[in-house]
Parts: structure tokens; C-alpha cells; sequence
């Protein structure tokens, strides 16, 4: 004897008021209210980072030692996005690029950016092409051969620095960003495998004042004395930089 | 008719005496896990205070569940070194009993979150015991697994297996009673405490037709007259709507009512084929040339195995219900990554329920197990307090 079901009148009403209720619930799913960096980090994937809410706070000219317990600037305020925090290594980028963004006032001058860093990579692997890309402008092009260091030493014209625009304050917006490769398909954790770039010291400052710098102060140690550019040293690439704003592509050895 | 009342009797004096071995039995087993738990302990670390073995105890998620309870959702993402996790990812509806027991009891959250998952836990060996068809040496493993195993401590820290469990093993034994509407508000809250709760879904319909043929029904008797099931389309229609309230919430909360799901790339996981991931998980240290030891990865990837084949024997064995809410229970976490495959495996109680039911059959491997179970609870509570990611 199969069994005999007999409809209920209140199971349909609460069906309804549900479906009423998941009407509401598909809304809210189809229409998400985000901000433009979580859309493309968490829902579209197309970022490989998520930015940091940071100040950008930075003193122009001053050494950033990434290293805690280093002497320089030690604020963390302009990592911003694609770099875990300062460690005894130094900064290590994740993702497709790490990003810093400075907010300050910038003088009508061209800028030298200067920095150590570092690569998991050695000479057994192929070269690893790393784009220095200044508010969306390449200015130069690291090249990693090995897992010795590299200095970065680039002139970073005016009309590019004051690309970014200015905050609410007048204040210019300066975004560095370091573009490295992907060097293995995605692993287990379906993000895709890419260069290691490491930081360990930085220093942005306006190029006529660059040389003054390294005058006037000791370094901190050890790894912002090389990338520091010496004072005959600084008009030549300032007027070869300078010269033009499009991308330029000078390879740097590992020192 | 005197001989049947007297047989009715002295069944149900029987069943008076077996009260304290299917309902205490639970009870004396935590205490006595408890116990040993906290000597051990004790003797590795030399400190008695109750407190501070609870806080020892609570790593990882517990860490997320108890903050859950103290602060409620995080604003923007901004943990880990990526700085983009934060606690989204976690269902609400456990955290809510923590924090409702702090509130009436006025115990902190690890304390009073501690004792709720314990006796969740017991709740949960006490409502399953139907679940056994009166096996008793089976329903003995399952108590001793969850209070004195190798995975005990998910069990008495603030984690949900607890919960899931309890609430797994309510709406199978309300499935098997055909209570459907009451199985679908079960399974509301399932949904409300993790996402594979929403399979339960699946599980109600599967079960209504088993149900159906057992009644004596035909396969075409119950798609003919399953328009008039609206008790099955009120229990179907309840089990989203704990997943629901919390998009809802996340919605007003973050503007993204999926953000439970999008935050899981803080974790690495995106969905993809969970074949594909176990297949990588699997080989994986032996492509790093690892043949000596068994990674995490690798260890993954077996308790995956082990929940696809336990969800096989439930198949064999009729039980379509479990069966189907089981595996996909592992496929759906599986298809994002296979991190922490241990734990999903060992939240599913139908997969717990019917290992024991494999292993209580044989009265040697039974009695093999016991000792076994101790012994790995003992050695690896260092290991989990040390917050090994084996373990996670």
C-alpha cells in the first residue's frame, strides 16, 4: 500500500514567505556594494594583491630601512599593496607586483629612487625581468642572473612622479610599483607562482638634493650605501634620465 | 496477550538499565578525556592551571571563533602577511551559543566556549545513538573516537565540529523518523554553522525517497505524487536560510554578501576541480622526491580518500542519504584546496558513524582500536597544541 500525502496550507505559506525572503537574498548577491579594490582582489581575482589602508606618510630624502631594528625611516606607511610586513629579510613581495605609495608634497625636480633587493632566483635559472613602474610609467627594468643582490639606482623624471595626481590636501600621489614575472604555473592553492622580490632598504629623494644626502649623513647599514649614488655620478643620469620620459630599460647587474 | 505486555515490560526495564551505558556513557567518556587530556598536559608542561591548558588547547580557528564571539565581524581585511584575511570566512551560528553563554553565564568566551563544545559533543553521541540500529560496540567506538581519539581535541576547543555534528546526527535520526520539516529547520542551522551544511538539502530528498520505497512506494509513485509533498518542499526550502541571514548580514556588513566565500583567498582557495586538487595534493611530496615521510599535503589527501571511500560504503549499503551529504561534503571543501581535509573529513558524522559500524563488526579490531585511539590522543596533543598544521 503506497503511502498517502496530503498537502498542508501552511507549508506553502512559509515557502512563500522564504521565497519572498530569497528573492531578497538573490538581490543582495547579484548586487554587491564594494569599492573598486575588493571587487577586482576578492571577486574578479584580476589584482593579486589587496591594498593596505596607510597614510603614504613619507619625509622625502630619508633612508627606509625595511629591516626592524635598522636605523632609517621605520614608519610603515607606504607599503601599500603586494609586499608582506617588514621581517629581518627585508620586504617580500607575493602576487604579480608589490606596490608602495608615498603621498607628499614634491618639489619641481626629478626624483632618484635607490634601493637594495634581492630575488629567489639563481644563476641556474633563466634571467628574471623585474619592470620598475612609476605611476603606471616603466622606468626601468631590473634584470636578476643570480641571487646576488641588485642595486636600484633610477632618475624618475618630474612630469612622471607628479603622473599620480594630488589627495584631497594638494599633497602629489607617487605610486612604485615592481612588476615581477611568473615563473611556474599556479600550485595547490590555485594562485600563480611567481618572483620573490626582496627589499631590505629604499630611499626616494629629489635628485639635487640626492648628493647632499649622502654628504651629509651616515647610511644606514649596510645596504643603502651602494645604491646611493655618488655625487659625480648623479648629473649624468639625471640628464640621460631626464631627457626623456618613456620607458627606458637599463639593465643592472648584481652587485 | 499477558505473555506480549510482560515481553513489553521487561524490554523497557531493560532499556531503564541501558540508560546510563547509550546516554552516560558519553558523559564519563569526556570527563575521563578531559582528564587525561589535562595530565598530559600537566606533565609536558609543568603548569596546572586549568585555564591556561584550555587556552593551550585553543589554536588556529579556535583563535577566529572565540574572537568571533568577543568582537563579532571584522571591517576591512587587512590579517595575515598578505593582509587580506580576516574572519568573514567564519559561519556565525556557533560563535552566537559562545557568546549567548558568556552573556547568561558570565564565564569568558574560552572558558564557557570550552565547556559548550563538550557537551555539544556529548549531545551529539547521545542524539546519534539511533543512527546505530542498536549496535551498541560501534556507538562505544564513535563516543571513545570523539572524546578520547586522535582528533579529541576538536572536540572539547572552541571549534564547530561539535555543533556540526550534533546537528548532522539530529537531522539524520529526524530523516529516518520522517520528520522533514523538523530535519529542514536542522538543517537551517547546519547551514548556519558551515557551508556544507546547505547538502543537507540533497540528504532530505534522497531520504524522503528511500523513505517513500520503504513504505512501500514505487520510484514513480514518488515523482507522481511529489506535488503534494509540500513537507518536503517546506524542509528543502528551510535548509538555505542559515547561509541566507548570514549573506544578508555580510551584505550590510561589507556590501559583499558572498564575502564568506570571496575572503577564502586569503586561505588560497578558489574553486577548481577537486579531483584535479586531490591528484596534486597526492603527488605532490613525492614530486619533491619526499618518499621518506608524510607531508601535510599527502596526509590531506588520504583523510579526502578516506571520507570518497567511507561515503562509497554508505552508498553500498543503502544509506544514499549519507552518502550523498558525506561526499560532497569532502568534494566541496576539496574543490578549493585540500588544506584541512582532516578536520572536514572528521566533522562529518555519517562518516564517523559508519567507520565505526565497519570497525565495531570485528570484536579484535575493536579492541585494537581502543588502545590505538589513546595512545594517538596522548602523543598527539603536544602536536596540535604546538599548532601543527598537520592537524588543522
Amino acid at each position: 500500500m503506497p503511502p498517502i500525502y496530503r498537502p498542508r496550507a501552511w507549508h506553502l505559506i512559509v515557502v512563500a514567505l522564504i521565497a519572498i525572503f530569497d528573492l531578497g537574498v538573490l538581490y543582495v548577491v547579484l548586487f554587491p556594494r564594494v569599492s573598486d579594490d575588493y571587487r577586482a582582489y576578492y571577486i574578479e581575482r584580476s589584482a593579486s594583491c589587496f591594498p593596505r589602508v596607510i597614510s603614504g606618510y613619507y619625509p622625502l630624502g630619508e633612508p627606509i630601512s625595511f629591516i626592524p631594528g635598522r636605523s632609517g625611516f621605520k614608519h610603515d606607511s607606504i607599503r601599500w599593496c603586494g609586499f608582506m610586513p617588514p621581517s629581518n629579510t627585508g620586504v617580500r613581495s607575493f602576487g604579480d607586483y608589490g606596490i608602495f605609495r608615498i603621498v607628499t608634497k614634491l618639489p619641481d625636480d626629478d626624483l632618484l629612487l635607490t634601493f637594495s633587493s634581492w630575488a629567489n632566483t639563481d644563476s641556474s635559472k633563466p634571467e628574471r625581468d623585474v619592470d620598475v613602474v612609476v605611476n603606471g610609467e616603466n622606468v626601468e627594468t631590473l634584470v636578476f642572473k643570480s641571487a646576488r643582490r641588485v642595486n636600484g639606482k633610477i632618475v624618475i623624471p618630474e612630469q612622471i612622479a607628479k603622473l599620480g595626481g594630488e589627495d584631497a590636501h594638494g599633497n602629489n600621489i607617487i605610486e612604485i610599483k615592481f612588476v615581477v614575472p611568473r615563473t611556474a604555473p599556479p600550485g595547490l592553492n590555485s594562485e600563480p607562482i611567481t618572483l620573490q622580490l626582496r627589499l631590505e632598504a629604499m630611499r626616494l629623494a629629489p635628485l639635487s638634493q640626492a648628493a647632499n644626502l649622502v654628504a651629509a649623513e651616515d647610511p644606514p647599514k649596510p645596504d643603502l650605501s651602494e645604491p646611493t649614488p655618488r655625487a659625480s655620478e648623479t648629473p649624468q643620469k639625471q640628464e640621460a634620465d631626464s631627457s626623456s620620459a618613456s620607458p627606458s630599460s637599463s639593465k643592472l647587474d648584481g652587485a | 496477550m499477558d505473555e506480549s505486555l510482560a515481553q513489553e515490560k521487561a524490554a523497557t526495564r531493560r532499556w531503564t538499565w541501558r540508560i546510563p551505558g547509550y546516554v552516560l556513557l558519553p558523559f564519563y567518556l569526556m570527563l575521563v578525556g578531559i582528564g587525561l587530556r589535562y595530565a598530559v598536559y600537566v606533565r609536558n608542561t609543568g603548569h596546572w592551571g586549568f585555564t591556561d591548558y584550555l587556552r593551550a588547547l585553543c589554536v588556529y580557528d579556535c583563535n577566529a571563533y572565540e574572537r568571533l564571539a568577543l568582537n563579532g565581524y571584522e571591517g576591512r581585511p587587512s590579517g595575515f602577511d598578505k593582509g587580506d584575511a580576516n574572519n568573514w570566512a567564519f559561519f556565525p551560528f556557533y560563535s552566537i551559543m559562545v557568546w549567548a553563554i558568556n552573556r547568561i553565564t558570565g564565564l569568558s568566551m574560552l572558558v564557557g566556549g570550552s565547556i559548550l563544545t563538550c557537551l555539544l559533543t556529548v549531545w551529539a553521541a547521545i542524539i546519534s545513538w539511533p543512527l546505530f540500529d542498536k549496535k551498541f560496540r560501534p556507538y562505544f567506538l564513535f563516543c571513545f573516537f570523539l572524546f578520547l581519539g586522535p582528533f579529541s581535541y576538536y572536540f572539547s576547543t572552541l571549534y564547530t565540529e561539535a555543533l556540526f555534528i550534533l546537528l548532522t546526527a539530529a537531522g539524520f535520526v529526524l530523516l529516518k523518523q520522517r520528520d522533514y520539516v523538523t530535519a529542514g529547520v536542522t538543517g537551517a542551522l547546519m547551514s548556519a554553522t558551515r557551508s556544507t551544511g546547505l547538502l543537507f538539502a540533497a540528504a532530505i530528498l534522497i531520504a524522503a525517497f528511500q523513505n517513500h520505497l520503504k513504505d512501500g512506494g514505487s520510484a514513480g509513485g514518488f515523482l507522481r505524487t511529489l506535488w503534494k509533498r509540500t513537507d518536503l518542499l517546506l524542509a528543502v526550502a528551510l535548509v538555505p536560510v542559515g547561509i541566507s541571514i548570514f549573506a544578508i548580514y555580510l551584505w550590510f556588513h561589507s556590501g559583499d554578501a558572498l564575502a564568506f566565500v570571496h575572503i577564502q583567498r586569503a586561505w588560497g582557495r578558489a574553486f577548481s576541480d577537486p579531483f584535479n586538487n586531490l591528484w596534486l595534493t597526492l603527488k605532490l611530496q613525492f614530486d619533491n622526491k619526499n618518499y621518506s615521510t608524510i607531508s601535510t599535503d599527502l596526509a590531506f589527501g588520504l583523510a579526502a580518500i578516506v571520507g570518497i571511500v567511507l561515503s562509497g560504503v554508505m552508498a553500498w549499503k543503502g544509506k544514499w542519504d549519507w552518502a550523498i551529504f558525506s561526499l560532497f561534503g569532502v568534494l566541496l571543501p576539496l574543490s578549493t584546496n585540500a588544506y584541512s581535509m582532516l578536520r572536514f573529513v572528521v566533522g562529518l558524522a555519517p562518516v564517523l558513524i559508519t567507520a565505526s559500524l565497519l570497525a565495531g563488526r570485528w570484536k579484535w579490531l575493536f579492541y585494537l582500536l581502543l588502545p590505538a585511539m589513546l595512545i594517538l590522543d596522548v602523543l598527539l596533543l603536544p602536536t596540535w597544541i604546538g599548532r601543527s598544521y598537520y592537524l588543522m
